[in-house]
């Protein structure tokens, strides 16, 4: 069976209405994003993502499983 | 609003300089920035297997008790960042066109539900031809 844009725009207007009565269309506080990280594991963390090596981290933890590729 | 991909939340995490700054200029707006399940969840996978990066020596070097904050600062999603639930997405993602797999589809759902856009660390063709058929926008952060 066909899925026609009106389906997909009634299943759209149903879960926007169950997350806005539940409070999720906002996250649960406001403001900049933290965490308790200190400075010498934020540095690694940067340099891990600019060097590729959390890239090719990631290709090996979804290895073999397709629902996590991001094509 | 914006949802995000794993890398630029580890970026968020990590205050990386130019990353806020660059997803302000997608529209959003502090208290604004979402991810998704399985972006969430390709990151925990990452951070859950011992690895060979500068991550991976740098908490080597660390204390128990640092290693133990930091893992526990990773682990959770910090509550700055939204998340909608599979309850709400799953009815969206099943009515969206084509065949697509879970990360791309919950992607899709959220921001078509949020009105968001979505910001990704590299390009993904596959998510971009599923987010153009339901007229979303994804924008390119570059990370390095």
């Amino acid at each position: 069976m066909a899925i026609s844009t009106g389906d997909l725009h009634a299943a759209v207007e149903r879960a926007r209405a169950a997350a806005a009565e539940a409070g999720e269309l906002r996250p649960a506080r406001e403001g900049k994003v933290t965490a308790d990280i200190p400075e010498a594991i934020r540095a690694a963390i940067r340099e891990d993502l600019a060097s590729g090596a959390y890239q090719q981290a990631v290709r090996e933890a979804v290895a073999g499983d397709p629902d996590l590729v991001q094509g | 609003m914006v949802i995000v991909d794993d890398a630029l939340l580890l970026a968020l995490l990590a205050e990386q300089e130019g990353v806020s700054e660059a997803l302000l200029l997608t529209g959003a707006e502090d208290g604004e920035v979402f991810t998704t399940g399985a972006w969430y969840w390709r990151l925990a996978r990452v951070l859950a297997r011992p690895g060979r990066g500068a991550l991976s020596r740098a908490l080597a070097s660390s204390s128990e008790d640092e290693q133990r904050r930091v893992r526990h600062a990773l682990d959770q999603l910090p509550a700055g960042i939204g998340l909608l639930s599979m309850r709400r997405l799953v009815p969206v993602m099943a009515a969206l066109p084509g065949q697509l797999n879970l990360l791309t589809a919950e992607a899709v759902a959220a921001a078509v539900v949020l009105g968001a856009r979505i910001a990704v660390s590299t390009a993904s063709p596959l998510l971009a031809a599923a987010a153009n058929s339901v007229d979303v926008i994804v924008d390119v952060v570059a990370l390095n």
